[in-house]
């Protein structure tokens, strides 16, 4: 008979460059997707009244190494709490932070966090007076 | 499987714009806070405390936050950035203080706390 000759077997293309390509595009975005999962600290709420200070001074200063003067006098952690607590006259008093010159912007917010885990939440913010 | 490598691949690419890249490289600080939404106006403080808004910086970036009145703005800024010149900013963009400012913080890595 006639020789046909061989018969082509078509082959599908294949689907695994596809693929590949398909997981590349799949694993950058996965690594430049940025989902801003971030928290927040709370620095200044507007307060529907001016409040006013009452009491007796309750400053708190944090400089450059973690450590926490109430009224000029550094003390613990466990020592300061009670001692502004006695100073406040109400449970949410202002109590004035102030960093030290040259302390940087973890350790101030080291500090608000210790505060607030204690239970101070009414933080006043205060500048330097050497500050720019 | 490939159609759900497809619906990974479109999930990422529609939340892949969701947050502007920040103009500026920072560390934010470290610490526990309070979860928060994307939405709000995100103000960048970099290591020399130049502030940054959008496409204006310095000067140009506080008047465009001041005259905007917003209730809420978020701050990102460095750790390393001096503590009393994030307060003065503070003081620059809030001067009303009508504006509930939150800092940005990246919860601490690792185990230890």
């Amino acid at each position: 008979m006639f020789d046909l000759g061989q018969t082509i077997r078509r082959k599908r293309p294949t689907l695994t460059p596809m693929i590949d390509v398909v997981f590349l595009l799949l694993v950058f975005f996965m690594l430049a997707a940025r989902f801003g999962s971030d928290q927040t600290l709370s620095v200044s709420a507007p307060s529907p009244v001016a409040s006013t200070y009452t009491g007796a001074p309750r400053l708190i200063e944090v400089d450059d190494q973690n450590r926490l003067f109430l009224n000029g006098q550094m003390m613990q952690v466990d020592a300061l709490i009670p001692a502004v607590m006695q100073l406040m006259t109400a449970p949410n008093d202002v109590v004035v932070l102030r960093p030290k010159s040259g302390t940087q912007v973890q350790s101030l917010v080291k500090a608000m966090t210790v505060l607030r885990d204690n239970g101070i939440d009414t933080i006043a913010l205060v500048g330097h007076r050497d500050a720019p | 499987m490939i159609n759900v490598v497809f619906l990974l691949l479109i999930f990422f690419l529609m939340t892949a714009q969701m947050t502007p890249p920040s103009p500026v490289q920072i560390t934010p600080p470290s610490g526990e806070g309070t979860a928060h939404t994307q939405d709000a106006p995100r103000v960048y403080i970099d290591q020399s405390g130049e502030v940054y808004f959008t496409t204006a910086q310095g000067a140009d970036a506080i008047a465009a936050v001041v005259s905007s009145q917003f209730e809420i703005l978020d701050i990102a800024t460095d750790q390393a950035v001096d503590a009393n010149v994030l307060i003065a900013r503070l003081q620059q963009l809030n001067p009303t203080g009508q504006t509930r400012i939150e800092l940005i913080i990246a919860p601490p890595r690792g185990l230890a706390e």
